[in-house]
């Protein structure tokens, strides 16, 4: 299944393999994706907010064929 | 009156008088509450030029008309003076449950003026009101004082109170409201310049409402929100303000530089610290429980709660002092807390004290030899003590940042990172930078929330939009969205509602989620008060308040000048520098022409005052200018101030 991703703001510093489009097996988790991605571990331990097709999901949800996925800091400007 | 409780409480500590006034219709609408309320009465009473610590100041704790009612998160105290810590503005906004009970007692705000003999403190119980004699409480911790008046009035009571912090007139001391809720700006100086130890208060009553059901419809489905919503859920409720540890960029080493998230010490990231938490805690009836409570399991503290730690200390006590070890932070907290002091100036005054120090600009010889290498944590405690009792170098700390340096003189000046006396590091020009330059009560990150993420990401507001977290006017120019936030925070402080565990992007406007921008407001007041309120006279209110802020501090001298961009001493004046400062005040000019204030002077014009309803400002500016221009407060001699006392 292809995968849309966008990683926005500063989060996008630590992707260490920046592609917008994933070819995954089908029901593959976000969780998995975020490895794929190459977040720091230390980074992976933070509360990354995940938005699949718009609306915010846990990181264990599956994901389907054309899915769209934002990934960013939950709160910024403190 | 419907939705507001009709009835100020003023109490004159000189003549030991209490008496109930009338809360005025008119300026409860042109007001609201809460910090509006605060701020007009402090133009109206407060002089110019005034010391600050003199019994001439005036004290002023308001709720907000949501307090007390069944809309959840609206348990906050706005506590407002004028600051002597940075002898403009200020106002603290805090939790816990004495907004609420200080509502359901009956009253929109509490005013004190004049100075008692003694040391007093105040019991509200409802109608009844009394000045109590404090002598037994005077020298207590605030943990001991609340535990101390629970015990005579039962636990279901709030207590707001000083440390020896606030009696030691500590510049920077804070008003503590039920053992873990700081009011900053140096409040508790105030208090205890004044005599008064604290105020503890229980109230039953009811909060009468225009239209009841339709209101109490409205809370029940906020309240669901915030159960429901996956960002309360899933980062506030589960890590309050510690995610600002990933996305703040906390500074290290007195601002050496900005720690991203991966830069961050393993041993405070925000997950790291769950292993010392034992619960959750909130403000009053409060569905998120943004706050945590961790037991401090080594050192000197062992076994101690520490609750309610939250970002500004791990960055300004821990990371800013060059301090990595959490149970270190843990105790800091606490004896901020116990002492009665506000972390962000304690943190980066000790800071400031540190990077001297470490540049040899100041040495043992000034510091009574306490040691001050960034990671020793055993000085940084010595000096907490020292700050709150005001004994050896802890008395010139106390003076805070600014004050501190005109003191020492030297180059100390050169390192002073401030915005009207008040420090939050030095950052580059733009919006974070415009936000802390202008705001009404020095450098600051919650009056007009900067928006720093979607500055330095263009596609981020887009996206924030479209799923309805931030408003859509957010993305027309930078400096209208920082005029919408500053109306959000306004307006959020007067109507007494948390701008904390909700979401950062939207300040609490309430039912945001539901509703575009002020139009949810809006709703609710007009169904607590019965008045017709919308959109548009919200924004024109929320103006009125923040204008006529700006008008207090240009009687304390402020203008232009002073809503500088600070910058180290190795960046001023390059051409990189230079080329900052410029486009500063580029934006600042823009600034001043949205918000109606003098290109020139930063001044608000008399045709924007007048626009406002204030034109009794615009003729007091105009008669009495030009003010003597803002130096910080007035010094005292170090050896006039009370000092010493029982160490926590």
């Amino acid at each position: 299944m292809k995968i849309n991703v966008k990683v926005v703001g500063p989060l996008q510093q630590y992707v260490k393999k920046p592609k917008s489009q994933w070819d995954l097996p089908e029901g593959t988790v976000v969780n998995k994706l975020l490895n794929l991605l190459g977040f720091p571990e230390k980074i992976r331990k933070m509360p990354i907010m995940v938005l699949v097709n718009m609306k915010f999901c846990k990181s264990d949800v599956k994901l389907k064929d054309g899915d769209e996925v934002i990934l960013l800091w939950p709160v910024g400007g403190g | 009156m419907k939705g507001w409780r009709g009835t100020i409480i003023r109490v004159d500590l000189t003549n030991e008088k209490i008496t109930k006034q009338p809360l005025n219709e008119l300026v409860a609408k042109d007001f609201i509450g809460g910090r509006g309320l605060n701020s007009k009465t402090l133009f109206d009473e407060v002089k110019p030029g005034i010391d600050p610590l003199s019994s001439e100041n005036v004290l002023c704790l308001a709720p907000g008309p949501f307090s007390g009612t069944q809309l959840r998160l609206t348990s906050r105290l706005e506590v407002s003076t004028l600051s002597p810590y940075s002898y403009i503005l200020g106002d603290g906004n805090v939790g816990g449950s004495f907004a609420h009970h200080l509502k359901k007692a009956g009253y929109d705000q509490i005013v004190i003026t004049g100075k008692a003999s003694s040391p007093k403190y105040i019991w509200i119980e409802n109608e009844k009101i009394e000045l109590k004699n404090a002598s037994d409480l005077w020298g207590n911790t605030t943990w001991e004082v609340t535990d101390i008046l629970q015990k005579k009035y039962g636990k279901d009571i709030s207590v707001a109170c000083i440390g020896q912090a606030g009696e030691n007139l500590v510049r920077f001391a804070s008003t503590i409201v039920d053992k873990h809720s700081s009011a900053a700006r140096g409040s508790g100086a105030v208090w205890g310049s004044k005599n008064l130890k604290a105020i503890a208060v229980k109230g039953t009553g009811n909060v009468e409402l225009a239209n009841p059901e339709e209101f109490k419809q409205l809370a029940q489905e906020d309240k669901e929100f915030f159960l429901k919503d996956h960002l309360q859920h899933e980062v506030i409720a589960r890590y309050g303000t510690h995610i600002g540890m990933m996305s703040w960029c906390p500074g290290y080493r007195y601002f050496e530089k900005y720690l991203s998230a991966n830069e961050i010490p393993e041993n405070l990231t925000p997950e790291a610290w769950k292993k010392y938490e034992i619960g959750r805690m909130g403000c009053f009836e409060c569905p998120v429980q943004c706050k945590d409570v961790n037991r401090i399991p080594d050192g000197k503290r062992a076994g101690e709660i520490c609750a309610a730690l939250e970002y500004e200390c791990i960055a300004c006590m821990g990371t800013n002092c060059g301090i990595e070890d959490p149970i270190i932070i843990m105790e800091m907290e606490n004896l901020a807390d116990k002492y009665g002091m506000c972390v962000i100036p304690l943190g980066n005054t000790i800071a400031f004290a540190k990077e001297l120090y470490n540049q040899g600009i100041i040495t043992k010889e000034d510091t009574g030899g306490l040691p001050l290498e960034w990671e020793n944590s055993d000085s940084q405690i010595e000096l907490i003590h020292q700050v709150a009792m005001r004994e050896g170098f802890g008395n010139l700390i106390a003076e805070g940042m600014y004050s501190f340096a005109k003191i020492i003189g030297r180059d100390a000046m050169d390192y002073c990172y401030h915005v009207k006396g008040f420090s939050r590091g030095p950052f580059p020009s733009g919006l974070f930078a415009l936000a802390h330059a202008t705001s009404s009560r020095g450098a600051d990150h919650l009056r007009g929330r900067s928006w720093a993420y979607g500055e330095n990401d263009p596609e981020v507001f887009p996206i924030l939009i479209k799923i309805g977290m931030l408003p859509p006017q957010m993305s027309e120019d930078p400096v209208k969205g920082l005029t919408i936030s500053e109306r959000a925070t306004t307006l959020t402080d007067s109507i007494g509602r948390c701008k904390g565990a909700v979401n950062s992007w939207v300040c609490a406007v309430p039912l945001v989620w539901k509703y575009p921008l002020f139009d949810g407001l809006a709703k609710l007041l007009t169904l607590a008060t019965g008045f017709d309120f919308d959109a548009a006279k919200l924004e024109e209110i929320a103006d009125r308040i923040y204008t006529l802020e700006r008008a207090f501090n240009v009687r304390q001298g402020i203008t232009k000048k002073h809503d500088w961009l600070p910058q180290k001493p190795e960046v001023k004046r390059t051409p990189q520098g230079e080329e900052e400062v410029k486009k500063h005040y580029e934006m600042l000019t823009d600034y001043y022409r949205v918000h109606g204030y003098d290109l020139k002077t930063g001044i608000p014009t008399r045709e924007r005052l007048e626009s406002l309803g204030l034109k009794y400002i615009a003729d007091e500016l105009e008669a009495h200018s030009p003010y003597k221009e803002w130096d910080g407060p007035p010094l005292w001699p170090l050896d006039k101030y009370p000092h010493g006392g029982k160490r926590a």
